[in-house]
């Protein structure tokens, strides 16, 4: 494996994923572009509907059949593409290069099968058995996610378990076959504060060991300042603002970043109300010709509902780099 | 598990227990069995014989408790129209046919249905599924003893390729097995649809797909072992139309099984068979259902 650090495990570009309605089909993620380097955790953060999770399917290739497909773009890991390759070899990527932690631990689980069974069945998938045989292996990776007495839960069906340890057992299937890159999709919103703390830095732990890129779904701001090394901010289907949290969270530069950080609450000094974003988020069918967010935008002039802003590069290099899509920032 | 085999007995003993209450009740409140018993123009010793000979002059509860004491013993008494013989053996000789109808009738639903309700729902608004949906129409929109004569009618009059009545061959069992199935495949094929289409939807089908799982093991093992309650559920229900089906069925294909069995006592007023047919009825409907019970928790380990 050639681990460059900092050559990108996967890179996305112009990723194009069309969603059937009622009045027509139309284009749910617009044109996104990112890269996810190793041992990196890359916040997608956006309001429900910005098409962050929908990027996420849409890199697995699980969009929902006959409802959404990919249009465009492409999806790049290890030198393949894939949005080219067939779906039998996609198989092989899924769970193997790419694995994928669910947002609700009560359902994600098979309510019918032990914890063993569904994280052997992974490994059966795409691993060699050891001498030892697959169920060893299952407990060591329960081990690994720190649920204690692991040769007693390989044999618990999932109602015999709490919330925090079902949502471990899903990271254990996560990184049964030791992927290069988790997609969580807000792995946490179910979990109650303590729970969540505890799972954030198991993710970070693991991440160390294993060197896996993870792809952080969230609208949580907290969340990404607390374990995401890079952000991208989703809105209306395109990535508005790219770059390392600590930057973007110092200088945010497109007005969609500026007033989501501003209606995040601070614990220190004094705030008073909090500022909230007028209007609301464009549903798909009816998305503004020019700037997808100038209709709520206070600095919005003429240039911007007409015309789509471009990508400006606001400094940085690779993981530093860091990028907004505003007509205010080009001089 | 042995725990809730234990309530899942003793709740299958009580119901047997109130059937024989209600049995015995049904029994008295049609009426003195002595005058269909005897001619009528038997003197009044000869019937306060039957009557001492019967117990019927004993309080309720120790005739009760007389005939819990025989029935347990399987004696419903002799019967009348088949002379010689005792009530349940009549019963029983006629058992085979019936399990074997109605055994041939449920393994042609769940054989036609399961896979047929899996299909549609895989294929939601494809042909296949209107395919499914149509047969599962027709099915429901015909009466069992309409089909069975219009079965008769094309499949043994027109192209006499089945016996149109009687026993003793397969080819005796086709059209009156196809007559009971085909009401059955309806609900089945329906319920397994609905209940593969809200699994198929679950977060689990989703994340089995994101470990690279193939779509027909997602489908047959991921979803149809938690959709499969629901027809399940319907199995029990199923296992009891069917024996009351039999009743209709039997009579339109002289089939020598219980149900007609039934019919011909009733005609014949014969108390202790028509007694014993539903005692036996009702024992065969708890055992399906206790079978039910048991295969939920196989099925579903939340059960347990």
């Amino acid at each position: 494996m050639s681990m460059n650090e900092n050559q990108p495990i996967l890179s996305v570009r112009d990723l194009e994923t069309m969603i059937e309605t009622k009045r027509g089909e139309f284009a749910a993620v617009d044109g996104v572009s990112f890269d996810l380097y190793p041992a990196e955790t890359l916040g997608i953060v956006g309001e429900s509907g910005s098409g962050k999770s929908l990027t996420g399917l849409s890199l697995m290739r699980l969009l929902p059949r006959g409802i959404g497909r990919i249009s465009g773009g492409s999806v790049e890991l290890d030198g393949s593409d894939l949005t080219a390759i067939p779906e039998a070899r996609m198989r092989k990527v899924r769970g193997r290069d790419i694995a994928m932690i669910l947002q609700d631990p009560q359902t994600s689980l098979n309510p019918a099968f032990t914890i063993g069974d569904q994280i052997v069945e992974a490994m059966r998938l795409h691993r060699k058995p050891q001498p030892e045989g697959f169920m060893a292996m299952a407990v060591d990776t329960l081990r690994k996610v720190r649920v204690a007495a692991p040769e007693m839960r390989v044999k618990a069906y999932p109602h015999q378990m709490s919330g925090g340890m079902r949502q471990r057992a899903v990271g254990a299937i996560a990184i049964s076959c030791q992927p290069k890159v988790i997609i969580a999709d807000e792995p946490t919103t179910s979990l109650d504060v303590t729970v969540q703390a505890q799972y954030l830095r198991l993710l970070r732990e693991l991440q160390e060991q294993t060197g896996m890129g993870i792809l952080f779904i969230t609208h949580d701001f907290g969340i990404v300042a607390r374990v995401c090394h890079r952000l991208a901010v989703m809105y209306a289907g395109q990535v508005i603002e790219t770059g390392p949290v600590k930057r973007v969270f110092d200088r945010p530069s497109h007005p969609y970043t500026q007033a989501l950080l501003n209606s995040v609450p601070k614990l220190s000094g004094h705030q008073g109300r909090l500022p909230a974003i007028e209007g609301q988020p464009p549903a798909l069918w009816a998305k503004p010709k020019g700037c997808r967010f100038s209709p709520r935008c206070p600095y919005a002039d003429d240039r911007c509902r007409a015309e789509q802003p471009p990508v400006t590069h606001l400094g940085g290099e690779g993981r530093d780099r860091h990028t907004a899509s505003c007509w205010r920032l080009l001089p | 598990m042995q725990r809730f085999f234990l309530v899942k007995l003793v709740e299958s003993a009580i119901a047997l227990w109130v059937i024989t209450l209600i049995v015995f009740g049904l029994t008295h409140f049609s009426g003195n069995p002595v005058g269909a018993l005897l001619p009528d123009d038997a003197s009044p010793e000869q019937v306060a014989f039957l009557i001492n000979k019967l117990g019927l002059d004993q309080p309720i509860h120790i005739q009760y408790l007389r005939f819990l004491g025989n029935a347990v013993q399987g004696d419903f008494g002799l019967s009348m129209k088949w002379p010689g013989q005792s009530a349940m053996d009549v019963v029983l000789s006629r058992l085979p046919a019936t399990l074997t109808l109605g055994g041939m009738a449920m393994l042609i639903s769940v054989v036609i249905a399961i896979p047929l309700g899996v299909a549609s729902a895989t294929r939601k608004g494809t042909i296949v599924d209107s395919f499914a949906q149509g047969i599962a129409l027709i099915g429901q929109s015909m009466p069992s003893f309409w089909l069975g004569i219009i079965l008769i009618w094309v499949f043994a009059v027109g192209l006499g390729m089945f016996p149109t009545s009687g026993s003793g061959t397969w080819a005796h069992l086709v059209l009156p097995a196809i007559s009971i199935a085909w009401f059955q495949i309806s609900a089945l094929t329906r319920l397994t649809r609905s209940a593969m289409l809200e699994v198929l939807d679950a977060e689990y089908v989703k994340l089995a797909r994101a470990k690279g799982v193939s779509e027909p093991i997602i489908v047959w093992k991921h979803a149809l072992r938690n959709a499969a309650v629901v027809p399940l559920t319907y199995f029990g229900v199923l296992a009891g139309s069917v024996l009351t089906g039999s009743v209709v069925i039997e009579t339109v294909f002289s089939w020598p099984g219980l149900g007609w069995t039934a019919i011909e006592a009733i005609k014949a007023r014969d108390f202790p068979v028509v007694q014993s047919v539903v005692i036996v009825f009702a024992v065969i409907f708890i055992l399906a259902n206790l079978l039910v019970d048991l295969l939920y928790a196989y099925i579903d380990p939340r059960i347990r």
